[in-house]
């Protein structure tokens, strides 16, 4: 008897518990924004951010960022969606601002957090004016009648609730703002790898709910979806692979690395749909924060 | 006991001599390996001169289109016969699944190799023969808003360019087909 009064007490808190989840508010909606974009801006931060490079199939012969690239992981299979200009399958009917929430804060239109395999905490502090030159740009992309397949993920991560445990816990601000005393170089590669240009994404450690490790980062991952794996890139191991910034820069360009051999798996595409298209100081930007990185710790593990 | 001490030592050395080997490669995966170091350290030796860092030297730039050219086409594919992809390749199985879209990057690896030997005229930082096309960043028909690099100059165009903007084609090249086709490296 005293059981049974246990068992439902435990399961009327964890009924208004998990209530209270579903109906926690998360997110803020902006001002309106009403700032001009600018198309090549856009498109230009689309590439950095690696929009492109995720949201097309071009493996399967997908049309640009038509969506549908699978991502395998150990909580279940993931689609990239469909953001063309189609108003049913696509982003067609959003607003500005619900374009805002979704890239800045994960939520969707419907209010629904996404999963962090949208790597949407590396964009927190994307602008009103960046979110509307990729607004503009995004606009330009043809529309594409065609859904991407739904997730296939398993229990309990099909309830999207509880990724707002997982917001709780685990979202951080990105911390792309400049450094005071850093040249502008410096700042502005620190603004794209830990900003727009994700390397956290692949070459910072996760722990058992796919968030990243904060004392892991930028020290490699074995572990990353469809089996691939991204090494450190911790200054002490790119200098023990031979990396300078100007190997770093070339590579980052052309993907050839210091031993005549040309990346592949996700750096490859980082580097065919991404970086390669980066200005050359962007390039040079980032090598250069790579190489001289900010916390002691991260010099080695 | 001697035996036994015989034994291991036996089982090391053979060890320490499959790792020497390209991690345990034999036969025709060791062929197609062997194939592909030849190429990059082809890349590798030619590098700082399409990075203008070492004095241009024309010769040097034939003898590694000829070097890549002679590795790719059906050389390679010949080495990629179905169902050799042992433990110790690095080959995906994709490769037999979309043999189609492998061998035709093989193939587009020969033409750019025989295209970076005809600019071998044009050093690095020769002009770029009419304007290039950077409209389509966003991936789609004018390509900033979509589609990645690995696309496609024909030969002609190709055999005009600077070498050093041919040699980054051919790197291109190297990376789709790596980024499709190659496992992930430990």
């Amino acid at each position: 008897m005293k059981g049974w009064k246990l068992s439902g007490l435990l399961i009327g808190v964890v009924a208004a518990t998990s209530g209270a989840v579903i109906l926690w508010p998360i997110g803020t909606r902006p001002d309106p924004i009403r700032l001009d974009g600018d198309v090549g801006r856009g498109a230009y931060l689309a590439r950095a951010s690696g929009c492109i490079a995720c949201h097309s199939n071009a493996e399967g012969g997908g049309a640009p960022l038509a969506g549908g690239v699978e991502l395998e992981t150990r909580f279940g299979t993931y689609y990239s969606p469909n953001l063309t200009t189609d108003p049913v399958h696509g982003i067609g009917d959003w607003t500005i601002e619900d374009f805002a929430v979704a890239i800045r804060q994960g939520i969707s239109p419907e209010g629904e957090p996404y999963y962090p395999t949208f790597i949407y905490p590396f964009y927190a502090d994307f602008t009103d004016q960046d979110i509307a030159d990729l607004w503009a740009a995004f606009q330009t992309v043809p529309a594409v009648a065609e859904a991407a397949p739904d997730h296939d993920v398993g229990f309990p991560f099909n309830l999207r609730w509880t990724l707002k445990l997982w917001r709780a816990a685990f979202l951080t601000d990105p911390e792309t703002e400049p450094v005071d005393g850093r040249s502008d170089i410096w700042n502005r590669g620190r603004e794209l790898a830990r900003g727009a240009a994700h390397c956290g994404a692949c070459h910072t450690g996760r722990n058992i709910v796919g968030a990243r490790i904060t004392s892991s980062f930028y020290a490699g991952n074995d572990a990353l979806p469809g089996g691939d794996h991204a090494p450190s890139i911790r200054l002490e191991h790119l200098i023990d692979r031979g990396w300078t910034v100007d190997s770093l820069v070339y590579a980052l360009e052309t993907g050839i690395t210091p031993s005549g051999d040309v990346l592949g798996g996700g750096m490859g595409e980082v580097v065919q749909y991404g970086t390669s298209f980066l200005t050359p100081e962007d390039r040079l930007a980032i090598a250069t924060y790579l190489m001289d990185p900010e916390d002691e710790d991260w010099v080695r593990e | 006991m001697k035996k036994t001490l015989a034994i291991l030592t036996a089982g090391g050395l053979l060890m320490a001599t499959l790792a020497a080997s390209h991690q345990g490669a034999t036969g025709i995966v060791r062929d197609r390996m062997d194939g592909m170091v030849a190429m990059r350290d082809t890349v590798r030796d030619l590098t700082p001169m399409m990075r203008g860092r070492t004095e241009y030297a024309r010769e040097a730039v034939l003898d590694a289109a000829a070097a890549l050219e002679r590795h790719a086409g059906e050389t390679m594919t010949a080495l990629f016969p179905e169902g050799s992809d042992d433990a110790a390749s690095y080959a995906r199985a994709e490769i037999w699944q979309d043999w189609e879209t492998f061998e035709a990057m093989a193939m587009r690896m020969e033409v750019v190799a025989g295209a970076l030997a005809e600019a071998a005229d044009n050093p690095p930082g020769s002009a770029m023969p009419e304007p290039v096309d950077n409209s389509t960043m966003m991936g789609g028909g004018p390509s900033m808003m979509g589609g990645g690099t690995a696309t496609e100059p024909d030969p002609e165009m190709l055999a005009q360019m600077p070498v050093d903007r041919v040699f980054t084609v051919a790197a291109q090249v190297c990376s789709a087909c790596h980024t499709q086709f190659r496992a992930a490296r430990n």
